[in-house]
């Protein structure tokens, strides 16, 4: 596995400039420790839109033209906490770096898992861009809806603290449309949102 | 009837299958627990119990998988009510059969929470969530507690310690692990081995995750490891999605036929997820006839960590770090007093990246609360490597503490033959679990003859086997005295070694360096004795890994004894042809060759750790001022790498290295200031908030400020606005930085500086985090918000002067 050294760099601030040759060194350091140690997981279930309708305007318009879903959990896993630990000890540079990597393995898994679906589903459906809770007006508290529906708790060993945080930290839920309209899908990537002063905003 | 126990030699019994599928079919709705149908609809459950006593099933797990406080609370009901109510429909179910040879298998499940520090459960809470519905089974009548479908070896922990202190009851212990053979927090079926044996379970199990077939693997590795009786209870086959449910394939003949073939390892048999009464039936028609295995004790110590195992086989010798232990440390005893984490792990890592196996753990130092530091120090290193460690304390209450909080099976440093060592050593071993150091010393001293050695490890044996702990989970401690005090003493504590391990059939285990106390050039001595002892059956070497005539001693044994195949770690330790998996902390750029024209400055500006310490150093020497060094070599290089910063001309891991290089310079120049001058009261109190567990933003201001030489008392995360309120009334903090990431969690933010201004504390509030603005920092009466670690540096200048 090779991960997008500009996806990193976009989570490191550094916008569309390379890394410096230090930093894509810990880069790729932080990559083979995390490959070596960490055992990705993901799990999804198509299920009727209807199961959470109403709770948020901006979920109900993202998924206006779809009567179903698939809902989707990937994790780390708890091996790459660990790591995430180690590095804070070993040099906060490197953490910092190690972040930024785990947070693109995290995305480059949810855009293989949802690639993964459209084989399944047959010709003529797409899939809308991946709506996570927190996203817009959906709350963070429909989370524990989310992580109960996949069974998260059991399958992936993903689970929610009392603060409303996924544990393991570097996991991501999300719910993507099936949509007849080509038209739908906007790219898994962030320039679709509305938040346009965002720094870590692609290009 | 038989006790459980006594009835398992006897003949194979079967647990029951499914339950929450059965129940659907009769009428569950979907999103009801079903534990509640044990209280609210018993026809229903005890209509299941009978379909599986109908098909010879004789252990009826209760309905009770989900029955904690928590899960249970939004129906009005206790773990109490549904355990008591669900022991009964067994029982009930077993007189409407006619079933008298029947047993109620008390079901405890997941808790759906991850334990700290991945998660947010304390491990006691853990324990008194858990304790709950073991403690109605106890009361209820059940025969047996199935702990079950545990992803987590901590939690596993947890839950037999709860059934331990709750209840008198076998406890069977079982684990789900998927198809990559590891459990989801990362354990293996070695670790589980060492966990549960350690802690001493009736039975070790699998359920769930997997069918029959896939389960093999993992199923032979618990069998080539355990000396305890093992239980396999697999679903019907691999999990199909079909209208966004799982469901499972595998019709009963397949499942029977293919459990079978696990049957010759399996002293009790069932099903989980997708089987039925027919899958069962065609389980005990397929495998009733297929004899009981005989389990063997085996020979093999292990240790565990959460994630990985040591084996400790007699034969091939680990090395256990000895490098965290103050006796004789400056540096580690200032640390240690400090509370300066980092400085510890930093010790552990680099032990790990020289080839340490287990790291022992010490820190006893007088005036410290060693019960507290101990358990602190050890979940720090925890938290960062997978090492197993030794835990080693003279106080038997910080040895508890550590024990029962310790995720996995320690190594134990030490008891001896003292009475009073020995009771209260040996219930912990027996409680916990542990690899246990048997110093071979008693009230009358250390004995001068091996064979007085060797009787007080025999009786040490003997009241540990007393107590139900096997002598393979003993290591003989031979006692290392300086040669240079008497001409035979290192012969008899080789001899001592021999015998321990000849004629007590036990493992050993030396503190080697000892030998060359008070003589010259301690290495040759120590590698000669280090080889001899080894020669002698050494299993646990406690030495020091960074030491590289050590090292090369060990792994020139290993080599030269034939336990180091191809010479493949000798090579990879000398010849460096394999990559080591870890690489070490520094710079990869700091490895180039020290220039002598780069200047301090230059260095720290570029981020170069190592340079900036060694010239710093070099500084220091050549008599310049200390401060000067400090104000017109280090705070120019940190301000103008901050001014790129915030120009966006170079980013936050050019920052960071640049704050680390600065704090490597500083580190050794403090060693140059007179004593007391570089420390004193903390300054910034940082924290994140209560119910937030993600840190790195708060890290990262941590090291930028401490680059600046601001004193950082560090309170973590997840932080209780009452403990941030008494840490700043104790230190009389006069800043506090907060953070909070999200929106969720923000309002402790809020609650905190409430309570700081309520308790009348005149100290200042810096606060920032992800879901942080301007306006809500006012709003939440904050005097300043910071957008950034450099931000934050500012201010603390702006109130505590420059650094």
């Amino acid at each position: 596995m090779s991960l997008s050294q500009r996806e990193i760099a976009r989570y490191l601030g550094y916008g569309a400039a390379p890394l410096p040759a230090e930093v894509a060194a810990y880069a790729r350091q932080c990559e083979a420790e995390l490959t070596a140690a960490a055992t990705p997981r993901s799990l999804g279930r198509r299920l009727s839109r209807s199961l959470f309708a109403g709770q948020s305007r901006d979920l109900d318009h993202h998924l206006r033209h779809c009567q179903e879903g698939v809902l989707y959990a990937v994790t780390l896993g708890a091996e790459a906490d660990r790591l995430l630990r180690r590095w804070g000890a070993q040099n906060m540079a490197k953490a910092a770096v190690g972040q930024a990597v785990c947070a693109t393995w995290l995305d480059t898994l949810c855009e293989e898992y949802c690639a993964a679906l459209l084989p399944e589903l047959g010709p003529g459906v797409y899939l809308t861009a991946p709506f996570s809770p927190g996203y817009g007006d959906w709350p963070l508290a429909a989370q524990a809806q989310v992580l109960a529906l996949l069974d998260a708790p059991r399958r992936l060993g993903l689970t929610l603290t009392a603060g409303g945080m996924l544990a393991p930290e570097k996991s991501v839920t999300a719910l993507v449309g099936l949509s007849d309209r080509p038209g739908e899908h906007c790219g898994q990537r962030c320039m679709g949102c509305n938040k346009t002063d965002c720094p870590f905003r692609a290009g | 009837m038989k006790p459980l126990l006594e009835e398992l030699k006897t003949r194979r019994l079967y647990f029951d299958g499914g339950m929450g599928s059965m129940l659907q079919g009769a009428g569950l709705p979907e999103g009801l627990l079903p534990d509640v149908w044990s209280v609210e609809n018993p026809t229903a459950v005890q209509g299941v119990h009978r379909a599986y006593l109908q098909a010879g099933c004789r252990l009826i797990t209760t309905n009770t998988f989900g029955a904690t406080a928590p899960k249970l609370a939004p129906y009005g009901l206790t773990p109490a009510q549904v355990v008591t109510a669900a022991v009964e429909n067994v029982r009930a179910a077993m007189a409407a059969e006619g079933v008298s040879d029947g047993y109620v298998c008390a079901d405890i499940g997941p808790t759906g929470k991850l334990l700290k520090p991945y998660g947010d459960l304390d491990f006691e809470d853990a324990v008194a969530l858990l304790a709950e519905p073991i403690r109605a089974a106890q009361g209820a009548g059940a025969d047996c507690i199935l702990i079950e479908t545990i992803s987590d070896l901590y939690e596993m922990k947890a839950a037999v310690v709860a059934a331990k202190e709750n209840s008198s009851l076998p406890i069977f212990a079982s684990l789900i692990f998927d198809g990559s053979g590891k459990l989801l927090t990362g354990g293996s079926p070695r670790g589980a081995v060492a966990l549960l044996e350690g802690l001493g379970v009736d039975a070790i199990g699998l359920n769930c995750g997997l069918g029959p077939k896939e389960l093999t693997d993992v199923a032979q590795a618990l069998w080539a490891d355990s000396s305890t009786p093992l239980f396999f209870q697999p679903n019907a086959g691999l999990p199909r999605s079909l209208e966004g449910k799982a469901v499972y394939d595998l019709a009963p003949s397949d499942f029977a036929a293919q459990l079978a073939a696990l049957a010759p390892m399996a002293t009790l048999l069932g099903g989980c997820c997708g089987t039925t009464p027919a899958h069962l039936s065609a389980l005990i028609q397929a495998t009733q006839a297929i004899p009981l295995p005989k389990v063997e004790e085996k020979d093999t110590l292990f240790i565990s960590s959460y994630c990985q195992a040591v084996a400790l086989d007699g034969k091939d010798p680990v090395i256990i770090g000895e490098r965290i232990n103050p006796t004789g440390k400056k540096k580690l005893q200032a640390a240690l007093r400090e509370g300066d984490s980092g400085y510890v792990l930093n010790e552990a890592l680099k032990q790990e990246e020289a080839g340490a196996y287990i790291l022992d753990v010490n820190v006893g130092l007088p005036g410290l609360d060693e019960p507290a530091v101990l358990t602190q120090t050890m979940e720090a290193i925890q938290a960062v490597t997978g090492l197993p460690l030794q835990l080693d304390s003279s106080d038997p209450v910080a040895m508890e503490r550590a024990l029962r909080r310790y995720n996995g099976k320690p190594l134990i440093n030490s008891v001896n033959g003292k009475e009073e060592s020995l009771c209260a050593i040996l219930p912990l071993v027996k409680k916990y679990g542990g690899g246990l150091v048997c110093l071979t010393l008693d009230d009358t001293g250390i004995p001068p003859t091996a064979e007085g050695r060797v009787a007080i490890a025999e009786k040490i044996v003997q009241r540990a086997q007393a107590l139900g702990i096997p002598r393979r989970e003993l290591l003989v401690d031979g006692l290392t005295m300086p040669v240079s005090a008497g001409a035979d003493n290192a012969q008899v504590t080789l001899e001592t070694l021999r015998r321990a391990k000849t004629a007590l059939g036990v493992k050993t285990a030396l503190g080697v360096s000892n030998v060359s106390f008070g003589l010259p050039r301690r290495e040759l001595l120590n590698q000669a004795f280090f080889t001899m002892a080894l020669e002698q059956g050494l299993d646990g070497a406690i030495i020091n890994p960074l030491s590289e005539p050590m090292m090369g001693a060990f792994c020139a044994y290993r080599a030269l004894q034939g336990l180091d195949e191809n010479c493949q770690a000798y090579m990879a330790a000398f010849q460096g042809t394999v990559a080591p998996t870890t690489a070490a902390p520094a710079a990869p750029a700091a490895s180039a060759a020290p220039r002598e024209e780069q200047d301090l400055k230059a260095s720290v500006c570029k981020g170069l750790q190592e340079q900036a310490a060694a010239q710093a150093k070099a500084l220091a020497e050549s008599g310049r001022e200390i401060l000067d060094i400090i104000n017109h070599e280090l705070v120019p290089a940190l301000d103008q790498v901050g001014q790129g910063f915030e120009k966006g001309t170079l980013f936050l891991p050019q920052l960071l290295m640049s704050a680390e290089a600065a704090k490597a310079a500083f580190q050794r120049l403090k060693e140059y200031l007179p004593a007391g001058e570089s420390t004193g009261a903390p300054q910034i109190l940082l924290a994140t908030v209560k119910g937030d567990i993600h840190d790195i933003g708060k890290n990262i201001v941590k090291v930028l400020l401490e680059s600046y030489r601001f004193r950082v008392l560090d309170l973590g995360k997840d932080v209780a606005p009452e403990a941030i309120v008494a840490a700043v009334r104790e230190h009389g903090v006069p800043l506090v930085g907060l953070s909070a990431l999200m929106t969720t969690t923000a309002p402790y933010m809020a609650e905190t500086i409430r309570q700081l201004r309520a308790a009348g504390l005149p100290c200042k509030v810096v606060v920032g985090g992800a879901v942080i603005t301007g306006e809500y920092a006012q709003s939440i009466h904050a005097d300043r918000y910071a957008r950034d670690a450099m931000e934050t540096v500012h201010y603390a200048q702006e109130v505590l002067g420059e650094g």
